[in-house]
């Protein structure tokens, strides 16, 4: 190879490489979100992934009951981290897509004892399920927060038939007085079922406005 | 003093013989239907309806029906072959068929004619049944324990207080001699200040994990659910879901609950405390850990009360109770009393200036006495919830494995809002508390 030969070669690769240099980096631009987005939504499944293989999430009636009541002696000698922990775990049980109706109906049980403010958007989104509206409300009647006076405020506002009376009757056991306007269009309702839950409410209730309420039924 | 609000029936059948409106009247009268040979005509009898005729409620029914002056009109169950039986005792008993059989207690407890009922349902059903029955009139003979929660509890006192009803718990053990005598030597102070009492409760058992099945033929499964969590059917024992629900948390608390109306109750009335509850509980249980029945199978646990006692509730023979004083002990249980000093049982009388508690001989008669005289009966309604509620406050601190601070007064949980949550339960739809 002459001394021309080895500068065209040598410029020729440096062209070539440039060339490959310009053509990974913009592959990079494009390759490189498409694999953050890819690991994320890997993450994602894998944690749905992990839940599924929870025990809890996959518990049916007539098992056994051993991955259950091992939550429940937990519970029992838990610190305050530990519970937060075992709170954690059965909100994600209950958000869990293809979790049985036991595994979420064990969750709202537990969710009972120990729950705090942070399950309440899980156990809001289980109250429209009309499966686990029940267990929803068995979570949430006794948990000691406003919101849940709220949560279960706009729920008689979008739910209808037993559901919602089902959400009259846990309004009637907390005595939540803001829930009394609303209440208050159904003493009369022309439904005899809704009509007796929110006179029945408006009574356990109580206060002035509820005792107004009550004076106009027919 | 309870009012009675009901018309005199003799007064009702008299008024519209007067006022003309026909009459008939069999051409031949038994007797027992005048009140002659010692019976009691039907218009003076206390008219009754059963609701629950299971094992344990058709006892109580035949205690009923073994006195003249009841009249069983209506039996209800969710269960065909409850309701079939019972009503097969009660016709037997009257030589007719005229006893009416229900699947809805809401439709016994509508009958104008029924004086009384009795009620021995599961524990998730106490609250509803009882109330409903208040509501309509009704003098109650209702099963313990008096509730499933201690919100229940005081739902059902505001109803029996609110319409003046008569109400009898089935804690009959006051109605024991032994029992009496006990809890006056203790109340006139025979064995000194009391500063601890022991009660001693059954321990229970475990399960497997019975497989699902289609519901028995004849049985309302939903409706024995009532408010209770929905679940699919099981056997929960040897019959069906019959009795063995005492085991399951979702319809009661096991030997505990099943049991603190009965030593719980006497534990209190030697004390005093019909009217009060314990201000501090803790302890611990031991609960299955695997298996359909999840009650504890073993308990262990103290309630502190003003004034200085302590109650120690546990599992375990020895049963029933004993007070322990600065001068000595009594232990009481069915059949047998026994004393630190056996001079206090054979020497010792209860004599004038003695504080004398309530005497009843029969259970079922106090009851009735009281449906006729509108006086209270030896196990009021008052008196039950404070004897369940310890064991309710019992099971709380040990689900959750902590001590709880009770104020008995406002009955309220002080400073452990999520203990406190627990003192209700939520009911499926479409049942509510009201």
């Amino acid at each position: 190879m002459t001394g021309i030969d080895r500068s065209n070669s040598i410029t020729m690769m440096g062209i070539t490489m440039k060339k490959i240099f310009l053509i990974h980096t913009k592959l990079q631009a494009i390759i490189f979100p498409l694999v953050l987005m890819s690991a994320f939504m890997g993450c994602q499944h894998g944690a749905q992934r992990g839940m599924e293989s929870d025990p809890i999430a996959t518990y049916d009636f007539g098992q056994s009951r051993k991955a259950l009541t091992s939550v429940e002696a937990e519970i029992r000698t838990a610190t305050p981290e530990g519970l937060q922990a075992i709170e954690a775990r059965m909100v994600d049980i209950l958000k869990t897509k293809d979790a049985t109706y036991a595994g979420k109906e064990f969750a709202c049980r537990m969710l009972r004892r120990i729950g705090t403010e942070k399950s309440i958007p899980a156990l809001e989104k289980a109250l429209y399920d009309e499966q686990l509206t029940d267990m929803a409300r068995f979570a949430m009647q006794g948990l000691p927060s406003p919101k849940v006076d709220k949560v279960f405020r706009k729920a008689l506002k979008k739910l209808d038939g037993d559901c919602r009376i089902g959400v009259i009757g846990s309004i009637a056991a907390r005595c939540d007085q803001g829930a009394v306007p609303i209440l208050a269009g159904w003493v009369n309702s022309p439904d005899k079922a809704l009509s007796v839950a929110t006179i029945t409410a408006l009574r356990k209730i109580g206060g002035m406005e509820a005792e107004i309420a009550l004076s106009k039924a027919k | 003093m309870i009012e009675k609000n009901r018309v005199s029936r003799r007064n009702f059948i008299k008024g519209t013989a007067v006022a003309g409106t026909a009459f008939s009247f069999p051409a031949i009268i038994p007797a027992s239907a005048l009140g002659a040979n010692g019976t009691i005509a039907p218009s003076n009898r206390i008219v009754m309806g059963c609701i629950g005729v299971g094992s344990q409620g058709s006892g109580n029914m035949k205690g009923f029906l073994g006195k003249d002056e009841v009249q069983i009109v209506g039996v209800c169950d969710v269960e065909t072959k409850h309701r079939d039986a019972a009503k097969k005792i009660v016709d037997d008993n009257y030589g007719n068929s005229d006893c009416k059989t229900y699947l809805d207690f809401r439709e016994l407890v509508a009958r104008t004619d029924i004086d009384a009922v009795s009620i021995a349902v599961p524990d998730q059903w106490h609250a509803l049944t009882a109330i409903a029955a208040a509501r309509s009139g009704k003098d109650i003979y209702g099963e313990k324990p008096l509730s499933r929660s201690i919100r229940e509890s005081r739902a059902i006192c505001n109803a029996v207080h609110e319409n003046g009803r008569v109400w009898q718990t089935g804690s009959w053990q006051r109605s024991q001699q032994n029992f009496l005598h006990a809890c006056e030597l203790v109340r006139n102070g025979r064995i000194g200040k009391v500063h601890t009492v022991e009660v001693g409760l059954p321990q229970g058992r475990g399960s497997d994990n019975p497989p699902l099945k289609p519901v028995p033929d004849g049985l309302d499964w939903d409706f024995w659910l009532g408010p209770a969590p929905w679940r699919p059917y099981c056997d929960f024992g040897g019959n069906r879901c019959h009795w063995d629900w005492r085991w399951i948390m979702d319809y009661s608390g096991g030997q505990l609950t099943d049991w603190a109306g009965h030593h719980i109750d006497i534990a209190h009335w030697g004390l005093g405390f019909d009217r009060t509850g314990p201000i501090s509980v803790e302890g611990k249980g031991v609960y299955p850990e695997d298996g359909l029945w999840n009650a504890p199978t073993d308990y262990n646990f103290t309630c502190q009360y003003e004034g200085g006692v302590t109650m120690r509730v546990y599992s375990g023979p020895p049963g029933g109770t004993k007070w322990i004083g600065t001068d000595g002990w009594i232990d009481v249980d069915r059949g047998r009393i026994d004393a630190s000093d056996k001079k206090l049982l054979k020497d010792e009388e209860i004599g004038e200036g003695d504080i004398r508690l309530y005497k009843s001989t029969d259970h079922i008669q106090n009851f009735l006495d009281c449906v006729k005289s509108r006086m209270e009966t030896i196990t009021p309604v008052e008196t039950a919830c404070r004897s369940i509620s310890v064991g309710h406050l019992g099971e709380i601190a040990m689900l959750l494995g902590r001590k709880i601070y009770w104020d008995p007064e406002k009955e309220e949980i002080i400073d452990d809002l999520s203990a406190g949550a627990l003192l209700g339960r939520s009911y499926r739809k479409p049942w509510t508390l009201s």
